[in-house]
């Protein structure tokens, strides 16, 4: 087991008091599979997600990373092993405006002290074929390119997890069909665990595993 | 931190836009200061390197009354000095046909003058040529006020003299400590026994300029010279300290106009942190994946650091450069100022402390939003919208700003030239601040109060003031303090300028009468009580001397406070009065009685009571004439100096001084219509007797204040523009929101002169509370600046006050306008579609 969450509770302050979020989650991510945490909006999916990327603390619950538990340490260790083990895809991609696609793919790689950063970036962007867009910045790149430069970020640092939030969700359906794809072979080819959430039925279907959610608790796994 | 150094400048691609109010705010600031630090560098070095000719050789000893004594002399010539006696006067020159007279300073020279420097006049030959001979060189302001030209005669006490010509440069004008006083005469030495003055007991200085011999030590010269004459009564102005008069001027000089230039910086600071905290509302997402990506928060910070960093040091290189060119633009006017040639100079202090304050300000105003924005979730990636930059920031930033902002404080108060003044500024900057912010703060939450039903217009203005994200506090704080420091300004200038005039009294003197001998005492009074007009006369026995001990302390130790200093700086005139003199009260001891006769006593007023730390019993030690009177003080009081009449520091009791060899000084009450006749009727029977009059006095001190206003208004202006900046950006803050406000409203079916109705009343508002809290504080600073500090008295002028407050609504409604006002025309659709 790469990830494990065991009794997750959440609990987070909101206008009207506070309100409850998860209620008691426990799931594992298996080494090299393919899982998809589907269920209705607010259902917890994405607060899930967080949890798994260590962004945010459960209420209570223990999360485990490798066998070690990972639940309360400090901000800068859970971001040191993000760094080094984890990849983020976001439905709106999410690169910095200001860097190219290039720099943009380069970043967990230079955060770790790679020597050869920007030669294995371009690496990774050839691998999502965007070996000519090395000097776009993201306004000068379509959607779905945008989300391969995303994807070639991720795994530039060949992480053993991958956590995808909708992927596809701000892509057409032939480009979001494309870029999953794309994710799939580049996650297969790394041998990298991969949890994405989605809404879409087919791309669920497409994973090893599906973890339905509803009102913050796991209905089947 | 090369890479968090290659990820600031990453980040900063394409930030040039949201950047440019800060630093535009840093500019003026940062180039204010410096160009105020350059200026007066360049002034005190043109002091410093011109020094022995700005004080007309390498030492310059004088004597009063007598000349320098012959051991001294031998002294010098021993160590190889070359000496030249020159001898200064401040006397009556009086034009010999229209017998119009005026004061000026006599100046008699040898052949041997200048030691240095050159002497110009427009005279066809040179110096001594043309003063031989009763020759006189006077300088062109005389050739209007006594209507005279080349060839004509003067008259110098009983002395004839032909002018030859007029003083195109005098190089040792400035030595000293008698700058700018009254206009200058130059005769020759051998010329001057036959003006008198030397037998009538005037005030006569006598000036040994001597020219040290080549590889000769001034330093060791001037401390070996205190050694061997321990008691010598001579004063003692070197080259290195050439003009100490022009040196102290500069200096309050540019205190205040660093100070001034400080406000704007302040003033810049708030369009710093808020063009920052803007910049960085755009960079809150980019910070969220630099968290996601597996960056260390420290990491973050340095990144946004290095940033503040660049963007500071950016606008400072700017600043110090813009700084530096305006003293060379600068120097040709003050070269015509000063009686020497001022050039631009580029000294580390000079870039190093306008430097430091655009640092400190930039990062005590920036800290604050960095560190809220750091703390930026990631969390905020999975949501659809980025949230502002808010909350509390971490105890490290917090901690971080009060001790850069104590530093500021520190640094300002720490390199001025008069602390207690700089700290001052700092508690009322502060004040200020905090004032203008409560009082946004105030307005926001009052016009969220105010529910104006049934009137659109207004509600949409209250509704401006007080939603959230508003620029209320901003725009006050802003415009407020520009205006603040404009209306302060303005106040202290008027009452310099005017004040004196207005607040004389009806009993204020015509004229002082200086150097009225003892024989000419009831003569004098006798002719002067037949004038037309003439009434009140006073006359008060005058003796030079110096406070020599207090206590048996000797009284450079003994002096407390540092303000009082002028009290031991050249020599003092004293009295002696049986009667307490006018305009003075008793605060401590007693009068004595009018038939006292007994031990020395002495009246001291509160100056040197405050100076030493003396109260009535204690005992005060003079030296007059070569001999120490000690003297018990009977009394302190407090005098109103402002009704110009006869004033002593230190007043002695009847029995002591009387058989000393003094003049005496008089003043006389006169119609203003009367005194040209007075001053040519005393000019004539007695030329010794100087006269000065109190209205060219009062109107010599109107025009070198003018001068000054014309610095500190410019440099003023810098605070006002800086405010307009930061209003400006504060305000293009709100654009988007209020262009969403107007479209919406616009498909509701408001009309657009509603919409205009409510943006005038917001910004006419704003504008009135900023100019009404501007002319508050302006009086109470200038109040504070005029009556404690400077013990003088202070009037309200309604102008001022009236154009601040439209200055006030004028710039908002302005500036409201051009910055917002485009927004009440926008076309709805398309805005509707870009939704």
């Amino acid at each position: 087991m790469i990830l494990s969450l065991n009794d997750i509770h959440l609990t987070l302050p909101g206008n009207a008091g506070e309100v409850s979020i998860l209620h008691g989650i426990s799931l594992g991510l298996g080494s090299s599979e393919s899982v998809a945490i589907v269920g209705p909006s607010g259902s917890g999916k994405t607060s899930i997600l967080t949890i798994c990327a260590g962004l945010l603390k459960p209420t209570t619950g223990q999360l485990m990373f490798e066998g070690k538990d990972i639940t309360n340490l400090s901000e800068d260790a859970l971001a040191a092993i993000r760094r080094d083990n984890l990849g983020i895809v976001f439905q709106n991609f999410h690169l910095i405006p200001t860097m190219t696609a290039l720099e943009n793919v380069s970043i967990p790689l230079e955060l770790a002290g790679v020597a050869d950063a920007q030669s294995r970036a371009k690496a990774a962007l050839d691998d999502v074929r965007l070996s000519h867009r090395l000097t776009h910045y993201p306004s000068q790149l379509s959607g779905g390119e945008q989300q391969r430069v995303a994807i070639a970020r991720a795994l530039s640092m060949k992480p053993k997890l991958i956590l995808a939030d909708e992927p596809t969700g701000n892509l057409d359906q032939e480009t979001g069909k494309a870029i999953m794809e794309l994710l799939f072979a580049r996650v297969r080819g790394q041998g990298a665990t991969l949890a994405l959430i989605t809404h879409d039925p087919s791309l669920a279907a497409s994973c090893d595993r599906q973890i339905h959610i509803q009102d913050g608790r796991v209905l089947a796994a | 931190m090369k890479l968090a150094l290659t990820y600031a400048l990453r980040d900063l691609r394409g930030a040039l836009s949201s950047l440019r109010i800060v630093l535009a705010c840093l500019i003026l600031g940062v180039s204010a200061i410096a160009a105020v630090q350059f200026t007066s560098h360049a002034v005190l070095d043109g002091i410093q390197k011109n020094g022995r000719t700005i004080l007309g050789g390498d030492l310059i000893i004088r004597t009063i009354t007598t000349p320098a004594p012959e051991d001294l002399r031998a002294w010098l010539s021993e160590r190889g000095a070359t000496l030249t006696d020159t001898i200064e006067a401040r006397v009556m020159l009086a034009n010999e046909k229209t017998e119009d007279n005026t004061l000026v300073e006599l100046k008699a020279v040898p052949a041997t003058y200048p030691v240095y420097g050159t002497f110009e006049s427009d005279s066809d030959s040179d110096l001594h040529n043309s003063i031989a001979s009763n020759g006189i060189l006077l300088d062109p302001a005389l050739r209007e006020r006594l209507n005279v030209e080349k060839g004509d005669v003067v008259r110098l006490g009983e002395g004839l003299f032909t002018v030859k010509g007029f003083i195109v440069s005098e190089p040792d004008r400035a030595g000293g400590s008698r700058f700018g006083l009254a206009p200058r005469a130059v005769i020759a030495a051998d010329d001057m026994k036959s003006t008198g003055f030397l037998e009538t007991g005037s005030m006569v200085y006598h000036d040994l300029r001597v020219k040290l011999a080549d590889g000769v030590s001034l330093k060791e010269t001037t401390e070996n010279l205190k050694t061997d004459f321990p008691d010598a009564e001579w004063k003692v102005t070197d080259a290195d300290n050439a003009s100490p008069q022009i040196s102290r001027f500069v200096g309050r000089m540019t205190l205040f106009l660093t100070l001034v230039g400080l406000s704007a910086l302040l003033i810049g600071g708030l369009g710093i942190g808020n063009g920052l905290r803007a910049h960085l509302e755009t960079r809150l997402k980019t910070i969220a994946i630099f968290k996601t990506l597996g960056a260390a928060k420290n990491f973050i910070e340095t990144i946004y650091l290095m940033q503040v960093g660049l963007v500071t040091l950016c606008g400072i290189a700017i600043g110090v450069l813009i700084g530096a060119v305006l003293p060379v633009l600068a120097a040709p006017q003050l070269s015509n100022f000063l009686p020497f040639t001022v050039e631009p100079v580029l000294t580390v202090s000079g870039l190093l402390l306008p430097a430091l304050f655009g640092l400190l300000t930039s990062f005590v105003f920036t800290l604050w939003p960095l560190g809220q924005a750091v703390q930026s979730s990631p969390l905020d990636l999975f949501r659809t919208a980025i949230a502002q930059v808010g909350g509390m920031p971490s105890k490290k930033f917090r901690y971080a700003t009060i001790a850069l902002a104590s530093a500021l404080a520190i640094l300002a108060i720490g390199t001025a030239r008069d602390p207690q003044f700089a700290a001052w500024f700092v508690l009322g900057a502060a004040l200020c601040f905090l004032l203008f912010w409560s009082g946004g703060k105030l307005v926001a939450k009052l016009s969220g109060k105010i529910s104006a039903q049934g009137r659109p217009a207004l509600r949409l203005g209250l509704r401006n003031l007080s939603r959230p994200q508003n620029a209320t506090a901003n725009t006050l704080i802003s415009l407020g303090l520009g205006l603040t420091v404009m209306v302060s300004v303005t106040l202290i200038e008027l009452n310099l300028r005017h004040g004196v005039e207005q607040n004389l009294p009806a009993d204020a003197p015509a004229f002082f009468f200086l150097d009225i001998q003892r024989d000419q005492k009831d003569g004098f009074v006798d002719l002067l009580s037949k004038q037309e007009t003439a009434n009140t006369i006073k006359l008060s026995p005058n003796l030079r001397g110096r406070i020599v001990a207090v206590n048996g302390v000797p009284a450079a130790e003994a002096l407390k406070d540092n303000g009082e200093r002028w009290l031991l700086q050249n020599d003092r005139g004293f009295t002696y009065t049986a009667e307490l003199p006018a305009h003075s009260e008793i605060t401590a001891g007693e009068w004595w009685p009018t038939d006292y006769a007994g031990p020395p006593l002495v009246s001291v007023v509160d100056d040197v009571e405050r100076g030493f730390g003396v109260k009535p019993g204690d005992t005060i030690t003079v030296n007059i004439l070569g001999r120490d009177i000690t003297a018990t003080i009977a009394n302190v009081r407090t005098v109103n100096w402002m009704n110009f009449t006869i004033n002593f520091a230190i007043t002695f009791a009847p029995g002591t001084l009387e058989a000393a060899p003094h003049t005496w000084l008089a003043t006389v009450v006169a119609d203003p219509a009367k005194e040209a006749d007075i001053q040519r009727a005393i000019g004539r029977a007695y030329p010794n007797i100087s006269m000065i009059r109190l209205s060219d006095a009062v109107k010599a001190a109107s025009g070198i204040l003018e001068n000054i206003a014309t610095a500190v208004r410019a440099t003023a202006l810098v605070a006002v523009i800086t405010g307009i900046l930061v209003l400006a950006g504060s305000l293009a803050a709100t654009r988007m929101q209020r262009l969403y406000d107007t479209v919406v409203l616009k498909v509701l079916g408001i009309k657009s002169s509603t919409l205009l109705g409510g943006f005038l009343f917001e910004f006419a508002l704003l504008g009135f509370i900023a100019g009404g809290l501007s002319l508050l504080i302006g009086m109470a600073v200038s109040w504070a600046v005029m009556v404690p500090m400077m013990e003088l008295t202070w009037n309200f002028y309604v102008a001022p006050a009236i154009l601040t407050m439209l200055a006030g609504v004028a710039l908002t409604l302005l500036i409201g306008w051009f910055v917002t006002g485009r927004v009440l025309s926008a076309p709805v659709a398309g805005h509707l579609r870009n939704e």
